[in-house]
């Protein structure tokens, strides 16, 4: 005989539906977003990580001030098992937008054309299909580049350029002002070599396998590459000794490893990343969605109480209790699960997929099924939302038949009332009555709350924060312009004050490597605003910040051209957004690098330096430019934030719609008690709405500290560690203000609704045996 | 040995000043078959004997015995099976399914034997099969407690337990509802032991148990037994 209490099943859905519907939508939602996302960041790890192999991808890349001997190159590619390839560029720049063009190879860093053609004449140039669609030109456009009219014969993947960061010490891609541009070499060699840099592309013969196979490979074209440059250098400088005019050292300006590359990395690690985070965030909302779906079983099991004493008491087993209740929150649940995967790999996932389209510049990507990421969105949550509500109603149901009879289900034994004061009055009495009696369900919103409460700040919290970030890099901007000279030369500018840099690298375990500037600063800067004590140094915010470096403590950077460490003793801190820096006096830096006293490497100004020889500027940081980066970053995330302030919204709304619905069904037969002695549907909604409300907007405002604390700890122990570069843990208190907003406007329509539901509660129900 | 064995069973509730003794030492034998009334005022130990019959209470010493078996040797499972195989109840409160009909209510019952009776010729037997299909909000509380009854018994069980099983029934429908309890007795041969404040009762059972203060006042076979419908309160 099949179980009659089968039967109930489909009774129970329809007179429940709001119930079941609102766990049901919010699966759905949750679970379509993040299979969506998952399926598309499958999809796309794919298609980069096959250009990667495909497209001969480069090991590293290195620069030159000046051209080095074919004897040097091949005598460290010789030492270091590897080729290098000639990966010259060169950059121009119009209204802050830069194009970086080079020529086309088919050794390495081979370009995949997306749409049109590559490039066959002199005259023409394929460019990534990133930048030329942020900005939106078309093939056939035709584009004026230092001097020349160039036609865009078509868009290209670049597998050395997937994430366009035009520095490697950038916090952040810039799609929208950088680009990349191919030629043919015979157009190429048109251009001006004054603005050319000498650059280098390089491929092991013997593929690194893992992190530290990469770390000794790359180390060993580094240590090969120091040992020729001294002999290089000590021949210059013998020769210059010997009375030879016009020599210049060799320097190397820029030495990446791929695997240190974010142009390269960044999107797949950023794929990654994502897909751990987005699977951790659908295991806690399907936790807490367990828990309020645990939390409305309860209230169920309270209201059959005495049905199920009698069952027990008949010899229903626990088991077949457990499964009973168990079944249909399951079910909606894995209905939800089925519907949510099948959007997800449907609609949400062009829509995905696009999100990453307009991040990185990715070739073609294929959907395929992916077992892990169906394993992750279904079974794993499944598990989860079985496992809570199996073990909340075998505990629940542990409870002897006779006390279920008793309607005595708290498990406990009696509990005497709270002691109120009289002097409060007789509504907020009935009112702290109300939270008390359903504490359960309002622990559970609280909780609820101040998740969906993260989900809306996170969603709201970035524009302010890239705008104030914006604001504090032009605030602390050390001059309007920075210029690095390839070799020292005067500059006849009244404005301009001489300081040298080096650039050096954190070597902390846990985190990212960051490149920190060093900078010598001389005496009475009237850029530096702040005295340095000889021998110290003062450390920019940003690192004291994200290193958690105190005043007194000293910090180690690692210069890995020379693989020495130098240590610097921290005598405070200087206000410096742009980047993470260290000022020291100019003679303790010449000291410290082994420099002549009178060395210096560059200018700060507020002018422009027109003096200085154009060929020998290795470099110009335009202040405006530097502060570019904040629209960019919230550029990138506005298509990925929005949806997600919405999603906190929606979240909050059916979770308090659930449970405060259970508190209005727990108490139906008191509101028509209420009814009847003759309360209006007003009066009782200031009663039971009223206790939720205090509940709602309570669990708002403690939401802003709780979101605060755990905001500030995923910006420490994840971004921070996550990403180079510094970006100040700051939401603005609008952010606040909006989350409350958004949580009582939005509370307001579910009030309303509850009030509704009062309004159909009849007198009889009052009257009617507990049945 | 007797059918139903209950030896010196005490159970109390609460502690410190408010521990109050309920049963003070029970012994009772009742036989297979019988219809035995525990009669006594309310606080009497009436309801508290009848669960821990029925293994829904424990008590704190003494102990049941069912058919040769003590109920205290039973574990949580055991206990739920010997209920299952041998147990039916009847509550004062019905304690309907609300979205069962009545037949699926009976059916509920029927679940748990192996050997049910035949749920049309009970709801005939009950008065109930024009009924069958109405949802318990569609009934009288006389309809009710009858479902309540036909979802005990459908199991044919060995002891059939009733709590004031006409508490909450008029005068007229308490007699239906009596009358029905002895005609499954009879019919059936269940076992039945009814708790009830009623003491014109005591003349329709073969054993009449009064209870007071938590003691067996009196037990007696009565001699006379009487139809339900001649009985008069």
């Amino acid at each position: 005989m099949k179980n009659p209490m089968n039967k109930r099943y489909f009774r129970e859905l329809r007179s429940d539906l709001g119930k079941y519907l609102v766990i049901f939508l919010f699966i759905v939602m949750v679970v379509s977003v993040v299979s969506g996302f998952l399926s598309a960041n499958a999809g796309v790890a794919e298609s980069y990580k096959n250009n990667l192999e495909k497209s001969r991808v480069e090991n590293g890349h290195l620069s030159f001030n000046i051209r080095p001997d074919d004897e040097l190159l091949d005598a460290v590619a010789s030492a270091a098992d590897m080729d290098f390839y000639p990966a010259d560029y060169f950059e121009e720049t119009n209204d802050g937008k830069t194009l970086r063009v080079y020529t086309i190879s088919d050794e390495v860093n081979i370009p995949e054309v997306y749409e049109g053609r590559l490039p066959e004449r002199n005259d023409e140039i394929a460019l990534d299909n990133l930048n030329s669609r942020a900005r939106g030109l078309k093939i056939g456009d035709r584009i004026p580049v230092d001097g020349h009219e160039l036609t865009i014969t078509g868009f290209v993947v670049l597998p050395n350029y997937s994430a366009m960061f035009k520095d490697n010490a950038d916090l952040m891609f810039d799609k929208d002002n950088f680009g990349i541009g191919v030629m043919t070499e015979e157009g190429f060699e048109a251009f001006s070599s004054e603005h050319m840099t000498v650059g280098y592309a390089w491929r092991y013969h013997n593929e690194a396998a893992d992190d530290k196979a990469k770390r000794d490979a790359s180390e060993k074209v580094l240590s090969a590459l120091r040992d020729e440059l001294t002999k290089e250098n000590t021949e210059i400088y013998m020769r210059a000794m010997a009375g030879e005019q016009g020599l210049t050292m060799l320097e190397v300006k820029d030495f990446i490893p791929g695997y240190e590359n974010k142009s390269i990395n960044f999107a797949g690690e950023d794929m990654n990343g994502d897909s751990a985070a987005m699977t951790m965030f659908l295991y806690i909302v399907v936790a807490v969605l367990a828990f309020i779906v645990a939390v409305t079983t309860i209230n169920t099991l309270t209201r059959e109480a005495s049905v199920i004493g009698t069952l027990r008491a008949s010899g229903y087993t626990r088991g077949e209790m457990v499964r009973h209740y168990a079944v249909l929150p399951i079910l909606s649940f894995i209905l939800g699960m089925i519907v949510g995967n099948v959007l997800g790999y449907t609609g949400l996932h062009d829509f995905m997929m696009n999100i990453y389209r307009s991040m990185y510049s990715l070739g073609a990507v294929k959907t395929s099924w992916n077992s892990e990421a169906f394993l992750k969105t279904t079974l794993v949550p499944t598990l989860i939302m079985i496992a809570i509500n199996l073990a909340i109603l075998t505990w629940k149901l542990r409870i002897r038949p006779l006390a279920f009879l008793r309607r005595e289900i708290s498990g406990s034994k009696k509990k005497r009332a709270a002691r109120l004061s009289t002097k409060i009055p007789f509504t907020w009495r009935f009112r702290i009555r109300i939270i008390l009696q359903n504490m359960s369900n309002y622990v559970t919103m609280a909780v609820g709350v101040v998740l969906a409460g993260a989900i809306i700040i996170f969603g709201l919290m970035f524009q302010p924060l890239l705008e104030e970030v914006s604001k504090r890099i032009a605030d602390t901007t050390i001059s309007r312009y920075q210029y690095i000279l390839k070799t020292p030369e005067e500059a006849s500018e009244a404005g301009a004050e001489k300081f040298a840099a080096e650039t050096l690298e954190t070597a902390h375990e846990d985190y990212k490597t960051d490149e920190v500037t060093v900078y010598g600063i001389v005496e009475g800067s009237r850029y530096i605003k702040k005295t340095i004590p000889a021998g110290q140094v003062l450390l920019s915010n940003g690192f004291m910040d994200k290193y958690g470096v105190h005043e007194g403590d000293t910090v180690s950077l690692y210069d890995k051209y020379s693989d020495r460490f130098y240590d610097f003793k921290v005598a405070g801190e200087y206000p410096y957004e742009a980047s993470l820096a260290v000022f020291a006096r100019i003679d303790d830096f010449n000291e410290t690098f082994d420099k002549t006293p009178d060395y210096y490497s560059g200018y700060f100004s507020d002018e422009k330096l027109e003096s200085l020889t154009t060929s020998n500027v290795y470099m110009v940081a335009d202040s405006e430019a530097i502060g570019g980066f904040a629209d960019q970053l919230w550029k990138s995330f506005a298509d990925f934030m929005g949806p997600v302030r919405w999603f906190g919204v929606i979240m909050f709304v059916l979770m308090v719609y659930l449970l405060a619905k259970q508190v209005i069904e727990r108490n139906a037969v008191s509101i028509s008690m209420t009814k009847i002695l003759g309360f209006t549907p007003g009066e009782i909604g200031g009663l039971y709405i009223v206790s939720t409300s205090i509940v709602v907007i309570g669990s708002l405002f403690l939401a802003i500290p709780l979101v605060d604390r755990l905001l500030k700890l995923i910006f420490k122990t994840y971004l921070y560690k996550r990403l180079s570069g510094y970006l100040p843990y700051c939401v603005s208190s609008d952010c606040y203000i909006n989350m409350v907003l958004l949580g009582v406007g939005s509370y307001i329509a579910v009030a309303a609704l509850q009030l509704l539901k009062i309004r159909r509660i009849e007198k009889s129900e009052a009257l009617k045996t507990i049945e | 040995m007797s059918f139903v064995e209950i030896k010196n069973v005490k159970k109390h509730y609460g502690e410190g000043e408010a521990r109050t003794a309920v049963l003070t030492g029970v012994d009772l034998s009742i036989e297979k078959g019988e219809l035995c009334v525990l009669l006594g005022p309310s606080g009497s130990g009436k309801s508290t004997l009848l669960n821990i019959i029925g293994g829904i209470d424990d008590a704190d010493e003494g102990y049941v015995m069912i058919d040769s078996e003590k109920t205290a040797d039973m574990n949580e499972k055991r206990l739920t099976q010997y209920r299952r195989n041998h147990l039916g109840y009847v509550f004062q409160l019905y304690n309907l399914i609300p979205n069962l009909t009545v037949r699926e209510n009976i059916e509920v019952g029927a679940y748990l034997s192996k050997k049910p009776l035949d749920v049309d010729e009970l709801l005939k037997t009950l008065g109930l099969y024009e009924h069958r299909n109405k949802l318990p909000n569609q009934l009288s509380g006389g309809q009710q407690q009858r479902t309540a009854i036909g979802r005990a018994v459908i199991k044919n069980p060995d002891i059939l337990l009733c709590d004031e099983p006409t508490g909450a029934l008029d005068y007229n429908t308490s007699k239906e509802i009596l009358a029905l309890l002895e005609r499954i007795n009879s019919e059936y041969g269940n076992t039945i032991i009814m708790v009830t404040h009623n003491d014109a009762l005591k003349h329709m059972a073969d054993r009449v148990v009064k209870l007071r203060d938590g003691r067996v006042h009196s037990n007696y076979l009565n001699e006379k037994r009487m139809p339900v419908s001649e009985i008069e309160w």
